[in-house]
């Protein structure tokens, strides 16, 4: 599970939203890319993982790989209006690219308790980047 | 690239010449005062100079006066794509397709409605679904959400939201013909089903104003615009359904990009040749979300109407002036000079209002003297605009100019210098009613975070892309 909830950092985007978010291996770059990307809109401190979903993808490309998963969970934050603030990702290297398990945990939106500070549209390919520096590290623009 | 880079041209033209990248084909230009190029973000020129590197795109990549930063395209781009040779990029229209506004008038003066602000807004929120996870009273199915994204607005007429005439002053009649629904994904149908009539968040706002001046009376005439009359401002999206759309097909393009040797300086720009299969489905789904924008604007209106009535308990007319498209491709055809015929492209609006000038075709036929209105919203403690389309524009930007004032502060910076309740205050006095669902996202909003709408305006006016006609100022706003 995801308890390192640091690994993430905004930076200034004056329409959208913009941050890094590091970790020492795919899986947990990943989750923390997604705990950021919930982050950015609300205090997560108010949403409780009582509600769980299971996420599969594969990709071709790494950067691809990230896209779809911050894609998957905005698709259910949307369409299902479920706030999720606990990911389990587990990555698999395969012959076509890559495979991504996850376990992803949180709850229906309730706005008497879920203060958004705003909402994010989708990902975005402008200025993604996702590297291998001291474990992973990727940068993400979302749409807001 | 820095802002030294620039050529100035002319007092409102700047451009980014040709050889500022390897991949340019065309120049940049930029319509922005001295003042505004000084709030300009040096990456918003590094990404007109991207837009510049599109195949088959013609003239010049353009920006708007109140370009700034975006993600692929800056906001407030416009570029044309050559029909045949050029490509369609969905990081030109961006995730909220037609993504736009639109003007109601009404009968009632300022006087109807000063002191009861603050009870007609809780009205039109309690009518309005506005802000996150907020679900449409309507429910639609599967098969009625197809007949909706390939009908638009008509769509939302024919099922008792709104009146005939409300279609003629949409642009393209609120429904564009090529939408094709089995194109649409169950993800898209799934974000989709729930939110028509619905707001959304952010900058999104439905708003009740006045028009206290008027600059063109012969024009203003023609719109049936009249000093100190109350008119409502509506300005949404296509909401989820658009996102996902665009986020379908982003990615699809970015492996036809590939597949094409379409070389790009931004992987955002992502874009595939005109009449190949990803382009066409692109642009038919495309047509879908715009058509669900102009039904959710649509059914919006119809609830505006009942709100007004209920609350004034008579029949109040609210008579839609017009409804642009702020965020969308459409196929388009222009004569750019006097030596060349004319030509089919696909112009990319990106935070850019279509305002074609006098005497076009594909404006209603009350406004054929006077040119297409186009509607600049401000920010809720600032002026909103009504302008006219010109034949300038249309030799020049393609019939298009600006959509807003544009952000110069993150919704960060912001909510770390505004606090809800103090600018809800401070716009109190200023005789502005404010309700959000909560108070960050009236911080987020704060009129400091913005660009000073009548100086894009004016911009847009010296340099004659449009011409302003009237301007309204806000007396209560709904904010998602």
């Amino acid at each position: 599970m995801n308890l390192n909830k640091k690994d993430f950092e905004f930076i200034e985007h004056t329409a959208d939203a913009k941050f890094k978010a590091y970790g020492k291996n795919l899986n947990e770059v990943l989750e923390n890319a997604a705990y950021a990307t919930f982050r950015s809109m609300l205090d997560l401190s108010d949403v409780e993982p009582t509600l769980k979903k299971e996420i599969n993808l594969s990709s071709s490309e790494l950067d691809e790989l990230l896209f779809n998963w911050i894609s998957e969970l905005i698709y259910y934050f949307d369409a299902e209006n479920i706030v999720f603030k606990d990911f389990n990702a587990q990555v698999e290297k395969t012959k076509q690219g890559y495979e991504l398990f996850s376990k992803v945990y949180g709850e229906k939106i309730n706005p008497k308790k879920h203060k958004f500070e705003t909402e994010v549209k989708a990902i975005t390919y402008h200025d993604l980047e996702i590297e291998e520096k001291n474990g992973y590290q990727v940068q993400v623009v979302l749409d807001t | 690239m820095k802002k030294d880079n620039l050529e100035r041209k002319d007092e409102y033209i700047w451009e980014i010449p040709k050889e500022y990248k390897g991949c340019m084909s065309v120049p940049g230009r930029l319509y922005l005062s001295e003042k505004l190029v000084d709030v300009v973000e040096e990456d918003t020129y590094e990404q007109i100079a991207n837009v510049a590197c599109l195949p088959g795109i013609k003239n010049y990549s353009l920006a708007m006066p109140e370009a700034h930063l975006g993600y692929g395209f800056p906001i407030g781009g416009v570029a044309a794509l050559d029909r045949d040779e050029g490509v369609i990029s969905p990081g030109g229209v961006g995730f909220d397709i037609n993504c736009g506004v639109r003007l109601l008038k009404t009968n009632l003066k300022k006087e109807d409605v000063k002191g009861k602000e603050k009870e007609l807004i809780e009205n039109l929120f309690n009518k309005v679904p506005s802000g996150v996870g907020s679900e449409s009273k309507l429910n639609l199915s599967n098969s009625e959400l197809d007949i909706l994204v390939e009908n638009g607005a008509q769509w939302a007429v024919e099922n008792g939201y709104g009146k005939e005439s409300d279609i003629k002053f949409c642009e393209e009649n609120g429904k564009m013909q090529q939408a094709d629904s089995s194109l649409i994904s169950k993800k898209a149908k799934g974000r989709g089903k729930s939110q028509v009539g619905t707001l959304g968040s952010g900058n999104h706002f439905l708003e009740v104003q006045y028009i206290d001046e008027i600059f063109d009376e012969e024009a203003a005439k023609t719109f049936g615009l009249n000093e100190d009359y109350v008119t409502v401002m509506i300005h949404t999206g296509s909401r989820g359904f658009g996102h996902q759309v665009c986020t379908e097909h982003v990615n699809e393009m970015e492996k036809a990009a590939k597949k094409y040797g379409i070389d790009l300086p931004d992987k955002q720009l992502a874009c595939a040749p005109s009449g190949t299969k990803e382009a066409e489905d692109y642009f038919k789904a495309m047509c879908c979300a715009a058509n669900y924008a102009w039904a959710n604007r649509q059914v919006i209106t119809s609830w505006t109407r009942e709100a007004f009535h209920d609350f004034f308990d008579s029949e109040i007319k609210l008579d839609l002036v017009y409804d642009v498209a702020h965020n969308v491709a459409k196929e388009e055809t222009h004569k750019i000079n006097k030596k060349e015929s004319k030509k089919d492209y696909f112009v990319h609006r990106k935070g850019a209002t279509r305002a074609f000038g006098p005497g076009h075709s594909s404006i209603p036929k009350k406004y054929q003297k006077t040119g297409q209105p186009a509607l600049i919203p401000g920010n809720m403690g600032d002026s909103s605009f009504i302008v006219k389309g010109t034949e300038y524009a249309m030799e020049n930007t393609f019939g298009s100019t600006c959509h807003g004032a544009g952000r110069k502060m993150s919704r960060k910076k912001a909510k770390g210098k505004y606090w809800g309740g103090t600018v809800q205050k401070e716009l109190s006095e200023k005789g502005i009613y404010v309700k959000a669902t909560h108070g960050s996202v009236i911080a987020e909003e704060a009129p400091g975070a913005y660009k000073n709408p009548t100086e894009v305006v004016d911009v847009a006016h010296n340099a004659g892309i449009s011409e302003k006609v009237g301007r309204l100022q806000p007396m209560a706003v709904a904010k998602g």
